[in-house]
């Protein structure tokens, strides 16, 4: 069966039966996630946070289907659109394929015989085990994923804030946190800057963190972290709350220069005439000109023309590696602004209330962390924190993009 | 500083000058040029190297590497820029060049020694035509023959009309004679499945297809032709296929 044809079965099983068996795995973070199905057996209706998703589901189907459709002339960013969407109708082909396996069931789950009838029921909870599996697997594969999450290299910086000492103390705190979290995820930890008060607290300290998507995991914890508990300064028992913020900035990655030929207008003065043995010049001038962003570079320093050609390249590709490291700082520049422009607003994104042992991160819903001392050790605890902050984020993420098909 | 020409430099410019104005080649009057990373003499009449031909090196050394070989075959030498560039690019490689004319075959020499490749080239004087023959068997044979057509001969530059061997550039009425020659001789020259490279005329792959199908007891068959820089179709490579 083609590809094309078997995508609209697929469709069409999917409308067929999505109706009877919902996509049961999107149930996201204590069930934010409501399903709902219509009686009609061609209505899909499951909503993610209260928005549906059937139109998105069916959009991504439909784009694929069109991508199909003109597989041999696809422009390189729609093969790589192809490419992303392929795991999704892969997933809901493996779904429906379950779907239609508890359908022939049908008669089975009716028969006479109550022990034919038992064993199919059985049968039936198997199956549908596999569509909860297969339903997981289509919300993570749904759920779009940020570009620099791929980066493995982080500067992290902690700032004491508001409450002097305090702050700079549970500034120490923090800043251990995240070197013993790098250690127990296994990156290598690069201390820049690290000076400590009287009292043993920090101004400021900063670090170089390398592993494997390091950016991924610290870039939710940048923002205002509070503080409340009683000092180990304060004489007269009272609670403070002070302040620390932290600031984490991918680093450039190495950057690697394709030129495609195709991309290149290479231009000498022999251009025009016969050329060859009809032509004689001494002028060996080389222009060469990157079609995609219009640079251009000239070389006629040597008496070999193939020496010029390939010194231009030289130059070329020079330039087009300075481009794209400017490029790559100038987004670093803005994810730093943001973050900082964030930290100026003061916008809390965590507490810690030491006389509560509570931990609140201002980002999640109802999902509080007790044991403190745990937390800041910077191990299990802190990691399943940012994975639920990941799996959020991702969610608005992937929300945002529906509401854009929507309008 | 400022540096001061002595009378006898002075002279020495005006005599280069005035050799310029009579539209001598700028390679003839400095006697040199660069070809690749070869820097080689250049003497009159011998034919100078062209830009284009520093891709065919491109074309060639690829084969070379496709194949691992070790020797090959260039006709029609001229000053050695060929040759030397291969010599030059694969230690491994030995080279039998030939041409037709004395000073072409003496100024190979000197370029060969001139850039330390003498003892990988052999070099030898002859004439392509229906008694040529060579006890040796190649693999991949190379030629920048004369391939200008009698009708193109008027345009040209006075300076290479005036100055470079008419023999080493043209070609006869289609400029297609010595082409001939060559792909007769090739087709007993080359192994099986040995392959031939040829700097031609823009207008030559098509005609050199339809000459070899009809000539098909030669065994050779086109296989595809490759662009210049000017994205002309300059070299065709060719096999032999009986």
């Amino acid at each position: 069966m083609s590809n094309f044809n078997k995508t609209f079965l697929i469709s069409r099983n999917i409308l067929k039966t999505y109706g009877k068996y919902p996509l049961h795995g999107l149930r996201v973070a204590s069930s934010s996630l409501k399903q709902y199905c219509s009686l009609s057996k061609r209505t899909i209706n499951i909503k993610i946070n209260n928005v549906p998703l059937t139109k998105y589901i069916l959009h991504l189907e439909n784009e694929y289907k069109l991508l199909k459709e003109q597989t041999s002339n696809l422009q390189p960013q729609q093969e790589q659109r192809l490419l992303e969407l392929q795991p999704v109708v892969d997933i809901l082909y493996d779904r429906s394929a379950l779907v239609d396996s508890i359908l022939n069931l049908k008669d089975l789950l009716e028969d006479k015989d109550s022990e034919i009838q038992k064993l199919a029921e059985e049968e039936k909870i198997s199956f549908e085990e596999k569509i909860r599996v297969v339903d997981e697997k289509l919300l993570e594969t749904l759920l779009p994923t940020d570009e620099d999450d791929a980066r493995n290299s982080v500067m992290l910086e902690v700032n004491a804030g508001v409450g002097g000492q305090e702050a700079m103390l549970f500034a120490k705190e923090l800043f251990d946190m995240y070197c013993n979290f790098a250690e127990y995820k296994n990156w290598d930890v690069e201390i820049a800057d690290y000076l400590t008060t009287d009292i043993g607290g920090i101004r400021h300290a900063s670090a170089f963190l390398n592993g494997d998507r390091a950016f991924q995991y610290l870039k939710y914890e940048a923002g205002v972290h509070r503080v409340q508990r009683i000092p180990s300064t304060e004489k007269q028992g009272r609670i403070h709350t002070s302040t620390v913020s932290v600031l984490t900035l991918p680093q450039p990655t190495d950057i690697e220069i394709n030129i495609d030929k195709r991309d290149l207008k290479i231009e000498t003065k022999r251009a025009s005439g016969a050329g060859g043995q009809h032509v004689n010049t001494t002028d060996s001038a080389v222009r060469i000109t990157y079609i995609p962003t219009g640079l251009s570079v000239e070389c006629q320093v040597d008496r070999s023309q193939i020496k010029n050609r390939a010194l231009a390249m030289q130059k070329l590709r020079a330039l087009l590696y300075e481009e794209k490291v400017k490029s790559q700082m100038h987004e670093i520049e803005a994810t730093k602004k943001k973050q900082v422009r964030s930290n100026f607003r003061n916008e809390k994104i965590r507490t810690y209330n030491f006389s509560q042992d509570r931990i609140t991160d201002h980002r999640l819903q109802g999902s509080n962390v007790h044991n403190l001392k745990v937390f800041l050790v910077g191990g299990e605890p802190l990691e399943t924190l940012i994975d639920k902050l990941h799996r959020n984020s991702r969610i608005e993420n992937l929300l945002e993009i529906v509401n854009q098909i929507e309008n | 500083m400022d540096l001061l020409l002595k009378p006898e430099q002075i002279k020495q410019i005006d005599h280069l000058c005035k050799k310029r104005l009579d539209r001598m080649p700028v390679q003839y009057i400095i006697q040199e040029w660069d070809f690749r990373d070869l820097t080689l003499k250049m003497s009159r009449p011998v034919f100078i190297p062209r830009p284009e031909t520093e891709m065919l090196v491109d074309i060639v050394l690829n084969e070379i590497d496709r194949k691992g070989a070790d020797t090959v075959l260039e006709l029609c030498c001229g000053s050695g820029a060929i040759s030397l560039a291969l010599l030059k690019a694969r230690s491994q490689l030995c080279i039998t060049a030939i041409d037709k004319s004395e000073k072409a075959c003496q100024l190979t020499r000197e370029n060969a020694h001139i850039n330390n490749l003498s003892d990988r080239i052999k070099i030898i004087q002859k004439e392509i035509n229906e008694d040529f023959n060579l006890r040796e068997k190649f693999d991949i044979i190379v030629s920048n023959p004369p391939y200008v057509s009698s009708k193109d001969t008027i345009q040209l530059q006075p300076e290479i009309l005036l100055y470079e061997d008419p023999e080493a550039l043209y070609g006869g009425d289609d400029g297609l004679t010595v082409i001939k020659s060559i792909l007769k001789v090739c087709s007993c020259l080359l192994n099986y499945h040995g392959r031939l490279f040829l700097e031609v005329d823009p207008s030559h792959p098509t005609l050199i297809k339809l000459w070899l199908q009809k000539n098909d007891s030669l065994g050779l068959k086109f296989i595809r032709f490759y662009k210049d820089f000017c994205d002309k179709e300059r070299f065709v490579e060719i096999i032999k296929e009986k």
